[in-house]
């Protein structure tokens, strides 16, 4: 498999150090040597916010990279802070209705918001773009499940990693 | 037991393993979570947990716990461990077995709370007034925070000295796999075999004397001011000053082999070479195979401890290479030492970025180190 590597950016609120914290549980219960990092600012709500994974079946032996082979990116600021820290990546997957600019790349463009929000499931759309990351084969949606099923709303949080493989599937 | 834990999350579990039994802290961002787990996991285990007013509080609490018998441990940031320089400078005249963690973050002042910096390195050396040296360990991943934890507490125990361990925000609150042994072994300090053993002075001076516990029937004065081999005060004397400050600063200087821990790599054919500690070092590791895939002769020596320093793995890495690089989360502290080492017979370059939680990229490490040999 080699090393492999997952950006999540978003802004302060949108829980991307919880989906980063869950994707990096769900890849340990995989049997992967992961490492997990984030960078935020001091504000609660707002700043914005990097969270990322790599991950291997051997010890991992850098936490840090500037080209990612997935970025999942839930707001504008997130991009905007992965634009001036010239992050680069392979696949992105966007949450259309909070990014606004054009996003390099290979690109899945998706209404993640609208889509969470009629389904119910406002504010989940970090565990959605999970969803998405599993429908594209880059974690099991298996070991996601048991990554999040003691978390709060874990019905609600299987909903959305469930219409999150839905939407990547639609892309293959 | 195989675990996924934040570097934080990894010192609190090797306190607990290393028989730690007395918290006193007061939190600060990005340490704060070191707190909480022992907030939670001491008392349920017939510890003690303080919350204390401020710094000053916390260290001297712990000064006080370590000298009724307890594994004492603290954990803070730049600003704490700027408050609690004093105690730490009163542990080590008194000879007090401490472990002080200090999570590194953007200075100076309150600089910022959430960013990783490396700008600790000196003031953990020297932050104190007076002639002292203080053994500082520096962990790179969350594994090495639970390694080196338990051997703070196993030196600090061994050798009556507080033992400071140098983390950064990156570290702690990076997760990652840890390996969790299932037995630790950390030796106890030693007692006096009777009232006449002194507990400030030893024959050899790589031995730490022995210390009696309060509490338990022992005459023992404990100060801060300059004191003969029973503890007592003696503020005017040469000889009584000199012995003592000679034999603590040996204490620690003559045990280089036993506290001076690094990891090398091509250190003796490198062309270019770097020296770096903490999630720093992590970058360099992937730098070198990077400049190895290009064709390029890289190194490193990545320092475990930063003080007491052996500079020889570092003058060995200059015999050869044309270059050092020393990559730092900051203006360059660690450069002085690489300078010290090399005496001007090998170029040496920092690499200095810190703020708004930027890492040194591996990518950059190494189109630098081109740069540096003059390919790029």
């Amino acid at each position: 498999m080699g090393e492999r590597s997952i950006l999540i950016a978003g802004i302060g609120g949108q829980g991307v150090v919880f989906a980063a914290t869950a994707l990096a549980k769900a890849l340990f219960l995989q049997g992967l040597y992961v490492a997990q990092l984030q960078s935020y600012g001091a504000e609660v709500r707002g700043g914005a916010v990097l969270a990322w994974v790599v991950y291997s079946e051997e010890r991992v032996s850098c936490p840090f990279t500037d080209e990612y082979d997935l970025a999942l990116i839930l707001h504008q600021a997130g991009l905007e802070e992965a634009a001036r820290k010239n992050l680069a990546w392979r696949r992105a997957v966007v949450d259309s209705d909070l990014v606004g600019a054009e996003v390099p790349g290979d690109v899945d463009v998706y209404p993640v918001h609208r889509m969470a929000v009629e389904a119910g499931l406002e504010g989940r759309e970090n565990i959605v773009m999970l969803g998405v990351a599993a429908g594209l084969g880059y974690v099991d949606l298996s070991h996601l499940e048991r990554a999040l099923a003691s978390s709060r709303g874990s019905e609600e949080n299987l909903r959305a990693l469930r219409l999150g493989v839905e939407l990547a599937a639609r892309q293959k | 037991m195989r675990s996924l834990l934040t570097g934080n999350e990894a010192v609190a579990e090797g306190a607990l393993a290393a028989g730690c039994n007395f918290y006193a802290g007061y939190p600060i961002t990005p340490s704060s979570e070191i707190m909480h787990i022992m907030a939670e996991r001491l008392p349920r285990r017939g510890g003690v947990f303080y919350q204390a007013e401020d710094e000053i509080a916390a260290i001297n609490a712990i000064i006080g716990a370590s000298w009724a018998g307890a594994k004492a441990m603290t954990a803070t940031s730049g600003p704490g461990f700027s408050l609690m320089q004093e105690g730490i400078g009163y542990a080590v005249m008194t000879e007090t077995p401490l472990v002080i963690v200090d999570v590194m973050r953007a200075g100076p002042a309150t600089g910022q709370a959430t960013k990783p910096a490396q700008g600790d390195v000196m003031q953990a050396r020297w932050g104190r007034h007076g002639d002292q040296v203080v053994p500082v360990l520096a962990p790179s991943t969350p594994q090495e925070c639970f390694d080196m934890t338990v051997r703070a507490f196993a030196i600090a125990e061994e050798l009556r000295t507080p033992v400071i361990v140098l983390s950064d925000e990156f570290i702690g609150h990076g997760r990652e796999v840890v390996e969790i042994p299932g037995r630790v072994e950390v030796p106890s300090r030693r007692r006096p075999r009777g009232r006449g053993e002194p507990p400030f002075d030893s024959p050899d001076p790589r031995v730490a004397p022995p210390m009696p516990p309060l509490g338990e029937g022992y005459y023992v004065l404990v100060t801060g001011s300059t004191h003969d081999a029973y503890g007592y005060r003696d503020t005017r004397g040469f000889e009584t000053h000199y012995r003592l400050v000679r034999r603590l600063w040996d204490k620690i200087w003559l045990n280089m082999d036993k506290l001076f821990d690094y990891e090398e790599r091509n250190a003796e054919e490198a062309d270019v070479g770097f020296v770096a500690f903490g999630s720093t070092a992590r970058s360099v590791v992937k730098a070198v195979e990077i400049l190895e895939a290009r064709g390029v002769r890289a190194g490193y020596v990545r320092l475990k401890t930063l003080w007491p320093l052996d500079l020889r793995p570092i003058r060995r890495l200059a015999e050869a290479a044309r270059a050092i690089i020393v990559p730092e989360l900051g203006m360059g502290q660690l450069i002085l030492d690489v300078e010290r080492a090399v005496r001007g017979e090998t170029r040496v370059v920092g690499y200095n970025k810190v703020g708004g939680g930027e890492p040194i990229y591996p990518s950059e490490l190494a189109r630098f180190a081109l740069e540096v040999l003059g390919r790029a």
